[in-house]
């Protein structure tokens, strides 16, 4: 917070004649977007002048160009490229994975300004230290993935062995097979973590896979509040507020004239657990907001 | 970075695979993280963890089940602490937990996925060969043992079986099973499951037949089949509709009894039930559902004595028909962090059809309302408290409440004492008050077997026990010692008595009927079950009990072993194959109802099983032998001819999934 005072004391400094404008571009109008828009929104006042723009009524060309845009969701991150803008881009409800895509794909005749980003996707060392904080006597964690996102299989490995942590896969080609390819992971794992891979985890498939689990007595660890409503231990993510917040924080700095960072791990995060789930497994777990400063201390003795 | 470069590449590569162009929009946004989702594990699906329970609890799980290769759901609970079950002519188990048991078991309650299919049958209990389940679609059997009235009602006097499911979401696809082996066991099975957006489905077949006992006539054949469906309007809210038909045929009785008083004949059973369940979850840890079940039983069991020259044909037969039907409603709702209530109603009427079991009045009904509630409070880190009660009416008795009362107490981590003590009544049958059995040929009556008694007040039974449960995270295991004390007054059981009706020289005049005890049953004991897993290949199961039981009428004191036994060893061995080991050791023991003494036995359930893909699809055979060692004796009564002498049996089998 002090160091957006002082960025808002140094962006006035810096721009004495005229007030910045930040575009706050939404892909759509659902509630994630919204608060996500307030959060940056409540941010900059006073730093900067904002405006809301529906990703598909984002015309670059059509309006004076803004100072920073800061867009929420992968199709505002495309309309913001499409028309390559001279202006920075700070990308935010974004997974990794969708980010370098769409960029990678960006039309070449009009060379993209600068952009970054703040993913979605938890850092990998924080998932697993939740593992290891809930459930200390588990060392094997399962992960069911599919071709889309196996590649996540080998950076979850070198992450997990320095911790002790061992990762056992198994990969779903075909939505037809979770149930036999999760009964074998089950078999070698003690803990099952999703991954943000809608061919496997979606809304037809959660029944199977959360009551095989419940089964085999493996607790899952979700990446939103929804999977600990539907039944997953625990989570973490970051919600579209402490989204928004950082992304605004990237854009103030941004117009005061400092340089864009490269794309970054969400910072605050917020942890769920089930308690009801947890009591039934006959775990004692410590309330969420321990959990998560435990979370904090951790990362920062890296 | 360098596996940034993979990222991108596998992604193009998965768009490409990709079938239609939505997946691949969807694979690279961000809508999994905001999706909202069904709530899954909602309140009524988890279990209470076993050292938060009031009372011990032994789960019988899918694994277990399969690795045991049984055929029978009865036989299964040979490896619950405190069973006795015992197997007589014509297909029929009688379990019962601790003792107390006849030919028809009544003191033990038996649900499938909430619903009860202990029958208003004949005397009460269950009929275990004609339960309209297959074994393949068992998710779980959880036994609470211990009067669990407060929660389950008066027919949960001494215990509940606790049968559940799979949910059908969790079977998409179908599998193909069979059966061979001596005494002519012939089995089929089936099962196909689908989904379809929000809904999804899940049929089961199963026909099993074999000739049973070589000793006597014991065949049985039958066939089930079942049908799942669940819906989920929306996240929140979830529809379920069960239903199931079983149709089958056991032989009984004997060649050249006198008068054919016991001939050869085969029963028919038919029943079948229609189950829906809605439940909508209302918050964390809150659920509201509301079920509505309709149970129907047909047995049709007819012969004929011949006394000539007066009489050379008389009917005879046990036709009846039975038919349930129950609404309910259950609250969960966590109050406070650490305070959850369930609480709910439930009402039933049942009604039986039998000119046979009521020979003035050819039917009987009644009716049954309760109202329940029972909290679990986390009272300290270390101290959880289950109070509750239920309170229950039948319509031709008083309404009675039973409470219940537990304390666990986790000493230390992993280790959990509890103590506890419950009150429950178990109104009469409608057998047990107004059963009339008469035998007439040419208008004259011939035998009265059964007189109804008048009036009967309802068994209560005081219950109190201690438990400890053990967790060993080093050998995987948890072990659960239970000591009991129940004290039964009013206990009902029947007696001879001289028939007011049938004149004495022809036939004989002794007839039974049902009665209260006057003196108390005390029945005490110490239970033990130890499930490990010290390599990640062995799973060991170890239950016994020792029980003793004090002033029963008749033989019942003698209806429970002084100890039994079963120790369990399940070995997976690498290249898929597997085996299980089962050894039984029962010390003599004599079941009420006419029984004769049942000698001690040791017994052992072998099984052998291979996995394979080699047909490209999951595939397992397996050897089952059952009944091995020496051939021992079961349940025999005294009107049969020569001791009931078991089987050995042996067959294999084979299942393929696709």
């Amino acid at each position: 917070m002090r160091s957006i005072v002082v960025l808002a004391a140094l962006a006035v400094a810096s721009l004495p004649g005229r007030a910045a404008d930040v575009s706050i571009v939404l892909s759509d109008i659902g509630p994630a977007y919204q608060e996500a828009a307030q959060a940056a929104e409540l941010s900059l006042a006073g730093l900067a002048k904002t405006t809301r723009i529906a990703a598909d009524a984002f015309d670059q060309a059509a309006q004076p160009a803004p100072s920073v845009i800061v867009t929420l969701g992968t199709r505002a991150f495309r309309a913001a490229i499409a028309n390559g803008p001279r202006t920075p881009v700070i990308a935010a409800l974004i997974p990794r994975a969708a980010y370098e895509l769409e960029l990678k794909n960006a039309p070449r005749e009009a060379p993209a300004g600068p952009s970054t980003a703040v993913f979605l996707d938890q850092p990998i060392a924080r998932q697993l230290h939740l593992v290891r904080l809930l459930l200390p006597t588990k060392k094997r964690i399962g992960l069911l993935v599919s071709p889309a996102t196996q590649n996540l299989v080998r950076p979850m490995e070198s992450a997990a062995r320095p911790r002790g942590l061992a990762i056992t896969h198994e990969i779903v080609s075909d939505s037809q097979q979770i149930s036999a390819v999760l009964s074998r992971l089950l078999e070698a794992s003690e803990v099952l973590l999703a991954l943000p891979d809608p061919r496997i985890y979606n809304p037809g498939t959660i029944h199977n896979i959360l009551l095989s689990a419940l089964r085999a007595r493996q607790p899952l660890i979700g990446f939103s509040e929804a999977y600990v409503r539907a039944g997953a231990l625990a989570a973490v993510y970051s919600t579209p507020q402490q989204a928004g917040r950082q992304a605004a924080e990237i854009a103030a700095r941004a117009i005061a004239g400092i340089a864009l960072p490269p794309p970054q791990d969400p910072q605050a995060f917020t942890v769920r657990v089930n308690e009801i789930l947890a009591r039934s497994l006959g775990l004692q777990l410590e309330p969420e907001e321990a959990i998560a400063a435990n979370l904090q201390r951790m990362e920062r003795e890296r | 970075m360098a596996h940034t470069d993979r990222t991108k590449s596998s992604l193009l590569l998965a768009c490409l695979a990709c079938m239609g162009r939505d997946v691949c929009a969807q694979q690279a946004s961000e809508t999994a993280f905001f999706e909202e989702l069904p709530v899954v594990l909602s309140a009524s699906r988890l279990p209470q963890s076993l050292a938060n329970t009031p009372g011990a609890v032994t789960v019988i799980d899918r694994e277990l089940i399969r690795a045991t290769g049984t055929r029978d759901l009865a036989r299964l609970l040979r490896l619950v602490p405190g069973f006795t079950v015992p197997q007589s002519r014509g297909h029929a188990y009688h379990p019962s937990y601790h003792g107390l048991g006849a030919e028809y078991p009544n003191r033990m309650q038996v649900l499938i996925d909430g619903r009860s299919v202990y029958t208003p049958y004949f005397i009460g209990g269950v009929d275990w060969a004609g339960l309209p389940v297959t074994i393949d679609e068992i998710e779980r059997i959880e036994v609470l043992r211990g009067s669990n009235s407060a929660t389950y009602g008066s027919n949960a006097f001494l215990g509940v079986v606790n049968i559940v499911t799979r949910h059908s979401a969790q079977d998409e696809g179908n599998s193909v099973r069979a059966a061979a082996g001596n005494t002519q066991i012939r089995d089929f099975g089936f099962r196909h499951g689908g989904q379809s957006g929000n809904f999804s489905y899940r049929v089961n077949g199963e026909y099993l037949s074999d000739t049973g006992f070589r000793s006597s006539l014991d065949d049985r054949s039958g066939a089930t089949l079942t049908l799942r469906g669940d819906y989920r309007p929306s996240g929140d809210q979830e529809l379920t509709l069960l239903a199931g038909v079983h149709e089958g045929s056991r032989g009984f009785g004997f060649a050249g009894t006198p008068a054919n008083t016991n001939g050869e004949r085969n029963a028919k059973y038919t029943t079948g039930f229609a189950h829906f369940r809605w439940r909508r979850q209302l918050g964390a840890g809150s659920e509201i559902s509301v079920g509505y079940y309709h149970n129907r039983e047909r047995t049709q069991e007819a012969w004929t004595v011949t006394a000539p020259p007066f009489f050379p044909v008389i009917p005879v037969d046990f036709d009846r028909n039975s038919v349930r039907d129950n609404v309910d409603f259950q609250h969960i709702v966590a109050l406070a962090p650490g305070l959850r209530v369930v609480w709910g109603a439930e009402l039933r009427r049942d009604a039986l059809e039998s000119t046979r079991l009521f020979a003035t009045t050819g039917a009987d009904s009644q009716r049954l309302a309760r109202l329940y509630g029972n909290a679990e409070w986390h009272a300290l880190a270390s101290l959880v408290v289950n109070g509750g009660a239920m309170l229950e009416k039948y319509s031709a008795h008083k309404a009675e409440l039973a409470p219940r009362l537990f304390v666990n107490w986790h000493v230390a981590e992993n280790h959990t004492l509890r103590a506890g003590a419950s009150r429950a009544y178990r109104a009469p049958s409608l057998f047990e008050e107004h059963g009339d059995i008469r035998f007439s040929s040419g208008g004259f009556l011939l035998q009265q077997n059964f007189t109804p008694p008048g009036s009967l007040r309802p068994e209560r039974i005081d219950a109190r026990e201690l438990g400890y449960l053990g967790r060993f995270p080093r050998w995987n295991g948890t072990l659960d010692v239970r000591l009991y004390h129940e004290r039964i007054v009013d206990f009902i059981a029947d007696r001879g008595v001289p028939s007011p009706l049938v004149p004495p020289p022809l036939f004989s005049p002794v007839t039974a009927q049902a009665f209260n005890s006057a003196t108390p049953i005390v029945s005490r004991g110490v239970e033990a079950h130890l499930r490990v897993r010290p390599f990640e290949s062995t799973d060991l199961l170890l239950g016994y009990a020792h029980m003793r039981i004090r002033g029963a009428p008749g033989s019942l004191d003698r209806s429970v072993p002084g100890s039994s036994a079963s120790l369990t060893w399940i070995q997976r061995y690498p290249g898929r194959f597997g085996s299980t080991l089962t050894v039984y050791r029962t010390l003599a023991y004599q079941w009420g109802g006419g029984a004769r003494p049942t000698p001690a036995y040791t017994a052992y359930d072998a099984r052998v099983s291979y996995q394979t893909a080699a047909l490209g699809k999951p595939a397992e055979f397996a050897l089952v032998l059952l009944n091995q060692g020496r051939a021992h004796e079961e349940l025999t009564w005294s009107d049969s001819q020569g001791p009931t002498v078991v089987s050995r049996q042996a067959y294999v089998t084979a299942r393929l999934e696709f």
